[in-house]
Order: structure tokens, then sequence, then C-alpha cells
């Protein structure tokens, strides 16, 4: 098994949040893990999204909702009109807000906990890859 | 184990069909939607023969009694679990006291008229010559031989995977959409006696739209449009039909056999729908107009290994992905 680019793996990796990757071939196991689960951050958390060039005070990032595995998004079902959770709407924990399509099989994007939708980050159709941001959701507790 | 709410008339259990009754005289029942049938079946990890609910009248309500796995396909019914809509075609966990309901069907992208509620494990009835489908005429297979009606409990098989949950397939009426003049488009093949109408009756056989009449149901789809007139009267003794087999009575308005269909019958055949079809008729709303279109013996095969094709590769994708998620 090469291992030749382990490191550019590991950026990768990085860059998608993936915090545990295995991969099994004939000749050997490669097993890659590290960094904290971006998930895991307290919502309240504002390193990602602080504006360095002027120090604009930090605004809420509110939570990012990433795909659970590569596919095709879709913010609208295939039989419907209307998205599934558009840009304002209030969603509860569970919800189906976006769907991964791979073949005939439509994987669920879901909200992780109550919310509003604050923003949808990437593109109906585009094909995305494991840990893409989908949605951007404000926490109820924040709302009020 | 669920409970029947609320129901409108004519919600029974069916599978895929009683095959192999006809030779006495037992017509095939089974859901008028084979393919959402069977994608149920397949989202939930059921055997082929599992049976479920089908529901042709709506708001339908049921409550679980215990925890148990169910999946929706068929017409988009705006399904609501507690409240919590569900996208079409989706597999979900139910817990005991949940009440799932499903609404009106929607006139969106897919206009259609029958939903299916499947069950982890299939609708335990006992089966009768070979299937679980309820035979209305003859009152026995599904519940007591008969439709469901409220307090009505329906038992779960024991034979039932893992409980999964929160996924769906995309529907074979958006991966396999058959239209003509933006209507939907039903494949057929000429029957034996196409060549007794005249030249005009058959050329608007293809060329008019056909309305499907209130009177249309499990037993037959009546159609409505310019009267289909024979060149002479044709006379026939009666002769064995299958569902699909499009019949012309004397007043020339035809009548398309479906899955309640009984298995003889005396008058005219000019067409039969290719049996990869059937679903795509059955689910055609009462008042809804479709388009018939040629099709070949070949033709039709190939539109039968298609579907064969699409639940294959849906089983495919969906047994990858429980097991990937069995792993968690």
């Amino acid at each position: 098994m090469p291992f030749d680019h382990i490191e550019e793996l590991s950026t990768w990796l990085a860059d998608a949040g993936i915090t545990l990757f295995e991969l099994s071939g004939p000749t050997g196991r490669l097993r890659l893990s590290g960094g904290a689960d971006p998930k895991s951050l307290p919502p309240g958390s504002c390193d990602a999204v602080t504006d360095r060039t002027n120090n604009a005070p930090c605004r809420s990032p509110g939570l990012m909702v990433t795909a659970p595995t590569v596919g095709i998004l879709l913010y609208t079902h295939p039989m419907h009109d209307t998205p599934l959770a558009p840009p304002g709407s209030r969603v509860s924990v569970g919800q189906v807000l976006a769907l991964l399509q791979i073949g005939a099989l439509l994987v669920p994007v879901s909200a992780p906990q109550d919310g509003q939708v604050a923003a949808l980050l990437s593109t109906h159709g585009a094909l995305v890859g494991f840990g893409t941001n989908i949605i951007e959701l404000q926490a109820s507790k924040e709302l009020d | 184990m669920i409970e029947i709410m609320s129901t409108g008339a004519l919600a029974t259990v069916q599978d895929i069909g009683r095959r192999g009754a006809l030779k006495w005289g037992v017509g095939v029942s089974g859901a008028m939607d084979g393919l959402a049938l069977s994608a149920g079946n397949i989202l939930l990890g059921n055997s082929e023969q599992a049976a479920a609910v089908e529901v042709q009248i709506f708001p339908f309500e049921a409550r679980f009694l215990e925890d148990c796995a169910f999946a929706v396909t068929g017409a988009d019914c705006n399904a609501r679990l507690d409240g919590v809509p569900l996208p079409p075609w989706w597999v979900q966990a139910g817990k005991a006291g949940q009440v799932l309901r499903l609404g009106f069907p929607g006139r969106g992208a897919w206009p259609a008229s029958r939903a299916y509620l499947c069950l982890a494990g299939g609708v335990d009835v006992p089966v009768v010559l070979g299937s679980r489908s309820t035979q209305l005429r003859g009152a026995f297979g599904g519940l007591e031989g008969r439709a469901l009606r409220s307090g009505d409990r329906l038992a779960t098989g024991a034979d039932r995977e893992a409980t999964s949950s929160g996924f769906g397939l995309c529907p074979p009426a958006v991966a396999m959409p058959m239209r003509l003049d933006g209507l939907p488009a039903i494949r057929v093949l000429t029957a034996a006696e196409y060549g007794g109408y005249t030249q005009e009756a058959t050329e608007r056989f293809w060329r008019e739209p056909w309305k499907i009449t209130p009177q249309s149901d499990r037993y037959g789809f009546r159609l409505e449009g310019t009267p289909l007139i024979p060149a002479a009267p044709i006379e026939l003794r009666s002769h064995g039909i299958v569902p699909g087999v499009i019949q012309v009575p004397p007043g020339g308005q035809p009548i398309v056999q479906m899955r309640d269909a009984q298995p003889s019958g005396g008058y005219p055949k000019i067409a039969t729908v290719i049996e990869a079809d059937l679903w795509r008729l059955g689910q055609a709303p009462i008042g809804s107009r479709i388009r018939f279109v040629e099709s070949s013996w070949d033709e039709a095969v190939a539109a039968l290994d298609a579907n064969e094709r699409w639940l294959a590769e849906a089983r495919r994708l969906v047994d990858l992905y429980r097991a990937k998620r069995g792993r968690h």
C-alpha cells in the first residue's frame, strides 16, 4: 500500500472536518485520526468567522450542518417544487434539511438541533464531498 | 403492531399479488403500484413477498402500538409522524404511541393516487393461495378478506432487521418518466381484436387523451374519450383476461382491467397495457388524462427489465447504506 500521500490526505481530511479515516486494501490498512470534531465545538465559538480585516465584533456563526457523505446535494426533494428548509424557516431536531442523492438513494442532511435556517451554503445539484458545509443553522436559544 | 385510527374506504392489505391462481378462477390482486410496494420493502430490508397497506382514500391515520420501522411510498401524501413532515418515499423509525398521518396526495411533480404503508417485517396476515393480498370479491386474503376499518390492528412479521431509519429513494416516476404531450404515457400492445376496429377508431386510440372516469377502481379503469367503434359488431365467447387488458364494451368507452379484475370476460380487446406500466396507470388519479403509446413485444420485455434493474440498483444501494450505518 503506498503511503506517499498521507500528508496530503491529512490536510484534505482536516479541511473537510473528518476526524477518522480508514482505508483497507489487500496488503494493509491505513488509519488516520486526529483533531477535534468541529461539530463538537461550542456553538458560540467564533474562530472561523472573526473578521480579521477590520476587527469587526465576532458574530455568532451558528451551527454548520455538514454533508454526512458524498453525493449530489438537493435542497428540494425531486418530487417537490419548494425547498425542504428555506432560509428563515424554523426546524426541529432531526428534521430533514437537505438530501444527498447517490443514484436512487436519498440520504438526509438532518438538523442536529432545533433552530432557524440562517443560510444555504452550497448549490442545489452540486456534487459535494463528506463534510462540506450545507446549511448554517441558528440555534433556537439565540433567536430570542 | 399498528392500529388503524381513521381510514377512508378501500384501504387494504396487499402484497405483490396472488400469482398462479388464475387456473382456479382467482384473480391476481396485489398492489396497484407494485414498484412502490417493492421500494418500501427494499427500504425496510423486508422480503419481496412482504405485505403492506394500500391507501386509496385520504386522510389515513395509524398509531404505532410498539416500536416499528416503516416506509411510506407511492403517492406523495404529505406524511407526518407526530406532526413532523417526512419526505416522500422515506423509511423512518416509528415509536410506540406515535401517530402517522397520510394526507391528501399533492399534484406536484407526479400526480398519483395510492400510497403504501410498509412495515418492518411486513403486515402479518395469513397467506391464502400463496399471497397475503386482499381478494375483495372472494372475501379472503388480507385482513379477514375485507377493507381496513378504524380500530383494526395489524401485526408485523417477526422476520425483521435492525431498525433503520431516515433515508429514502428517488421514485421511479422521477427516474423513469414517461410522458407524451404533457400527459402520462402508458405503453400498450395491440390485442386480438385490434384489427376489427375502423382505422379512424384506432387512430383516435393513439392520438387522443383518455380520461380516467370516477367509475375506476382496483377492478378496472373506465376511460372516457371518443367512442371506439368496430368495423362490424364483434361477438366473443368469454375467455381468460389478465390485468392490463383493454376491453371495449358496445358503447365504445374502453375499460382497462386492473389488479382485482375477474379472470374472464367476453368484450373485444383492442390492446393490453404492458405489465411494466401497470403501476403508472394504477397511480393515475380519477379525472386525470393519459395517452396510450404503442409498444412492441421486445420493448415490453425490455421495459420490465428496466423496472427490475431499478429495483436491483435500489436494493444494492440501500443494502450498502444500511450496512455502512450498521457499523456505527
